[in-house]
């Protein structure tokens, strides 16, 4: 067993009679993700491949595109999984292990047993009477007129297109109705309780275990609970799931931003033949040489975005499920290297072990290649490519960028609105600088800017040390990196020397713990908090900062709370 | 019942089960809407045409086809042969956008530009808090039976800026377009290659007892979920509608399958191509294509940061007026592309060019991040109701005061009249769209409603 795992107590909790629950705001309605819907498909069939279902794609909330903020339902949502459910039972037809019965049977009993099977596990609970005599019902006529195997592809697909399937469906039960000075709230029932922790935790249907619990009635205890998500944990369905939230939280898609200047970085990640072919093309090439250099820019940069982020995966999944502390996640000197972004880290490949990309870049497929970065300049996720790169214009790194990201996403303080009558500073503005950072400065020494820009800029300026490839300088323009900084408005203002400095306050700081608390709270319930999850994630920030910031924990922890475990319970809800 | 997807399922053989009434025999041929939507914005001073030299506090209309091309804006030239077809509006102003909080420039105008709406704030960030313009026409001109309307991008829409799409169909409810155009094919003529086989029935069926299981579901749930279930129930039986009129259109010809996808110039192409085919075939009537950010390389420039380089700059250097300009004529040329490609598809005694209005919005104003001089330009056939051939000047007499480069305390012309008037020429009565009014420094509540003068034929 991990040793994270030890360090939640293997106890029940004290009773906690007569400790009001602290529940929080009305539930969201939560649709399954496309990812979700996936899942949930290959496993009610059982079967080794679907194909993939396509959803349109997702506008993100705070980073996280499972907020129900922007996820209304739209024409071509519809279409897409009509005919993506279609496909995929089509597909899993094909395949009739699932059904026990078919092809040695093609009788109306045979396809009720497929169905029923069928609606068991993709509708997560026991079915009532009146629902099995419904879709026994639709496929008994559709039998008669179009023959076993269409009848039993149309009820499949009106089983998997129903609301029971494709949503959360939470009435709650009703049994444990309590209310509190803000409204009435019960736990939610056995059974939800079980989507709700596989579908966080597992991303797809609980598994039969979960199911055996809500039948023994087993899951409105906080302590069962916990003993499920452990175990939860420890399988490999809760890998990528756990990386997804770490992904959108600390915007794995930014590496598209990726785009460096070839002229100022092409020494960087080139091989020596590939940049003595580079200048030659650049002083003495043709015009079609020169664009076509352009297109081979293009793929390196793509191979470059492409091992960041499959670092960061990788760097993620290592933390989060060995040290599993949020201060290692921001301090540990591993890193997983290309080629290429060895030459930005400055390190020689090692002998780690190596992990093979398939990539669409026709260029190159990819290695990484574990390996210890020099901890005298990289400490975690914020010394690695993909938020230096991810957070730099062509030519220079950006400060700011960096900054806003840093109070947005790990301290939770969004900087202000910047005012309207001040236009942004442009990369290639003229002035009196040398260094980037003195371009910068003039936020600082403008008081329209200085009030804000200090707290952003001052986030920003220690990873001066890293240009736009997030690759280490001491010099910029020939003048000596100037990395110092004064940090305000956090719980660790000061003055300070550099980014790994930063970084290991940072680390330390409550309320990073804090932040990333709430962030996982807002993608755990779907939906933003409001006033009345206040109480709800300061309990689970207390818990999380006293606890060490163990990730795992964390995760343990909010899935048995009050919150998750409960419903409040709408304004006209029928109990 | 081996199919590649259920599209390809939709038989031919209509059942007139589920058959909706088409009076189409004597409604005479469609109205439809086409947007261009293009990211950054103009370098006014390029893009505003001023033959005579008039000041930008008087209002003018001129009909602008016995101009010569020296009369045209660098930005407009390419729509100087298709001037009888096309209206340039200049003048406009984002004042309901400068009174709607701070920041956010991208966000916020992308929110009221289309909407004519106040942004729909969460945490702080600005989404669009209202339907969007072709939605709202949309819901006027489309029947039940076909797609509602049809989003697309090229080169990523506003990905280049975070940003998903520009197009709402509710305050907070995207419509996320579709950049890769065999996606596009497969949705709107996927169906259509294989003929059919009676399945139409089945899936008629099918929608119907999923949709009757919404209705149950929603029966027993709280008023908030309730409503979203019914949303989406709504949502099938609008699916079950429309999939019997697709397969009824009458599409003779559908357009082949496109086979590539990344390419800017082409990707816009075989978009177009394909609305125009959905026009032609009467499978929507609304469509909207957004174009995602151009590369420097693509307006004759070494490769490089548009954004910054240029767009941020065109006040202050000569070179990123030039880019700037020559980006927007860009566009203007795929405007051109448009009506071209419209003009040659036949339609009764004429072409359905001849009953389309083409509109083109910019995400931003100036693409220094300003409000005012918001560049719009229409184009209409001549059986709509467009006021064609002309160049309308709106006079910056707005008493609100905006980031600009040259300070002035005045707007122009709130463009919610703009989205009126594109609302009449379809028929609609709306008097306004949006936001109503705005306090002005001087007091006094700028008026948002009604329709911009000479607008209508």
């Amino acid at each position: 067993m991990l040793f994270w795992i030890s360090l939640i107590a293997c106890k029940p909790e004290p009773q906690s009679d007569g400790i009001p629950p602290i529940v929080g705001g009305e539930s969201a309605f939560h649709r399954l993700t496309e990812t979700q819907l996936n899942n949930a498909l290959r496993d009610v069939f059982d079967v080794d491949y679907l194909p993939h279902l396509s959803l349109p794609p997702e506008v993100a909330v705070h980073g996280f595109l499972n907020n129900e903020a922007t996820r209304a339902p739209s024409p071509y949502l519809i279409e897409s999984i009509q005919r993506g459910i279609f496909t995929a039972v089509e597909t899993a037809m094909d395949e009739t292990s699932w059904m026990g019965c078919w092809p040695d049977t093609d009788t109306l009993e045979c396809g009720q047993q497929a169905l029923n099977v069928v609606q068991e596990r993709a509708w997560r609970r026991p079915i009532l009477a009146s629902e099995r005599d419904w879709i026994h019902g639709l496929f008994a006529n559709w039998y008669e007129s179009e023959g076993f195997e269409d009848a039993l592809t149309m009820s499949l697909s009106v089983l998997l297109q129903s609301p029971d399937f494709l949503y959360l469906v939470e009435h709650g039960d009703p049994s444990t109705s309590q209310s509190d000075d803000s409204g009435s709230f019960s736990y939610l029932s056995h059974y939800e309780i079980a989507s709700r922790l596989s579908f966080f935790l597992h991303g797809t249907i609980p598994d039969s275990r979960l199911l055996s619990l809500a039948s023994e009635k087993k899951l409105q205890d906080s302590y069962t609970v916990r003993q499920e998500a452990r175990r939860l944990l420890q399988s490999s369905k809760a890998r990528p799931v756990v990386q997804q939230f770490f992904q959108q939280w600390l915007d794995h898609g930014v590496a598209t931003k990726i785009k460096p200047d070839m002229v100022t970085h092409m020494k960087t990640v080139l091989s020596s033949e590939e940049l003595t072919y580079f200048e030659y093309i650049l002083s003495n090439g043709t015009i079609q040489e020169r664009i076509e250099l352009d297109e081979f820019w293009g793929a390196i940069q793509s191979d470059v975005q492409f091992a960041f982020q499959a670092e960061f995966n990788l760097f993620v999944d290592d933390v989060v499920f060995g040290q599993g502390s949020l201060e290692a996640l921001l301090t540990d000197t591993r890193g997983y290297v290309s080629s290429r972004t060895a030459r930005i880290y400055g390190v020689s490949i090692g002998d780690g072990p190596t992990y093979n990309y398939e990539t669409d870049n026709y260029y190159f497929d990819l290695s990484l290649h574990q390996t210890e970065l020099p901890e005298a300049q990289r400490n975690g996720i914020l010394t690695q490519g993909l938020f230096l790169a991810g957070h730099s214009h062509p030519i220079q790194p950006a400060p700011v960028l960096r900054g806003v990201f840093i109070r947005e996403r790990l301290l939770c303080i969004p900087p202000a609105s910047p005012p309207d009558d001040i236009p942004a500073i442009g990369e290639t503005g003229t002035g009196e600088w040398t260094t980037n950072r003195e371009r910068y400065a003039q936020h600082t020494s403008d008081p329209n800017c200085a009030s804000c820009h200090q707290s952003i800029d001052g986030l920003g300026f220690p990873f001066e040390n890293y240009d736009t490839l997030g690759a280490w300088r001491d010099t910029d323009n020939g003048a000596p990196v100037d990395a110092t900084s004064s940090l305000l408005g956090t719980d660790f203002d000061g003055d300070i020397q550099d980014g790994l400095e930063l970084v290991n306050l940072l680390s330390s700081s409550e309320m990073v713990h804090d932040c990333l608390v709430t962030n996982l709270y807002r993608y755990g319930m779907h939906r933003t908090e409001t006033d009345l999850d206040a109480k709800a994630i300061r309990q689970l920030q207390e818990q999380f900062w006293e606890g060490g910031g163990l990730i795992p924990n964390l995760l343990v922890q909010f899935v048995s709370s009050d919150s998750f475990l409960m419903r409040r319970h709408p304004m006209g809800e029928v109990e | 019942m081996k199919r590649r997807d259920f599209l390809n399922a939709m038989g031919l053989s209509a059942s007139s089960l589920f058959l909706p009434s088409r009076a189409h025999a004597t409604e005479g041929p469609p109205k439809r809407l086409l947007v261009l939507y293009s990211a950054q914005g103009c370098a006014p001073q390029r893009w505003i045409c001023n033959p005579f030299g008039l000041a930008d506090t008087v209002s003018w209309n001129r009909d602008w086809t016995n101009w010569g091309i020296r009369e045209f804006s660098d930005s407009l030239k390419p729509l100087f042969p298709f001037a009888q077809h096309c209206t340039a509006i200049g003048g406009l102003g984002l004042v309901s956008c400068a009174a709607d909080g701070n920041g956010f420039h991208h966000e916020r105008i992308k929110a009221h530009g289309p909407s004519g709406a106040n942004a729909l704030w969460l945490d702080g960030l600005p989404y669009t808090g209202g339907e969007t313009i072709d939605q709202k026409i949309a819901s006027h001109i489309c029947r039940p039976d076909q797609y509602r309307s049809i989003e697309c991008s090229v080169g990523g829409g506003l990905e280049y800026e975070d940003e998903s799409t520009a197009m709402y169909q509710a305050p907070g409810q995207p419509l996320v377009p579709i950049d890769d155009p065999r996606v596009l094919w497969e949705r709107l003529f996927g169906y259509l290659s294989d003929g059919g086989d009676g399945s139409l029935t089945q899936q008629g069926s099918i929608l119907d007892a999923v949709s009757s299981r919404y209705a149950d579901l929603a029966e027993q749930l709280s008023q908030t979920d309730k409503v979203r279930l019914e949303q989406h129930r709504d949502l099938i039986r609008d699916l079950e509608t429309r999939l019997v009129g697709i397969s009824t259109a009458s599409c003779s010809n559908p357009p082949t399958e496109p086979t590539s996808h990344g390419n800017y110039e082409e990707d816009f192409e075989s978009h177009l191509q394909l609305i125009s085919a959905a026009f032609s075939c009467d499978l929507t009537r609304v469509a909207s294509i957004q174009m995602g950010q151009l590369s420097p390389v693509q307006i004759g420039r070494p490769n490089g940061d548009m954004h910054d380089r240029y767009a941020h700059a065109i006040y202050y250097d000569q070179d990123a007026e030039n880019a700037m300009a020559d980006y927007m004529a860009y566009h203007a040329a795929q405007m051109a592309r448009m009506i071209e490609v419209l003009d040659s598809v036949p339609e009764g005694d004429g072409s359905v060019f001849d009953n389309t209005i083409i509109v083109w919005l910019s995400e931003l104003a100036d693409s220094w991040h300003g409000m005012d001089n918001y560049p719009v330009v229409m184009a209409g056939g001549r059986h709509t109701k467009l006021a064609r051939g002309r160049y309308l000047s709106c006079p910056k007499r707005t008493p609100y005061e905006t980031v600009k480069h040259i300070p002035n305390r005045y707007m122009g012309v709130p463009h919610q009249q703009m989205l009126v008037s594109l609302c009449h020429m379809f028929g609609m009565t709306d008097t306004s769209v949006g936001v109503r009014q705005v306090r002005g420094w001087d007091g006094s509540q700028i008026d948002c409603t009604g329709p911009l003068a000479d607008l209508l034929a």
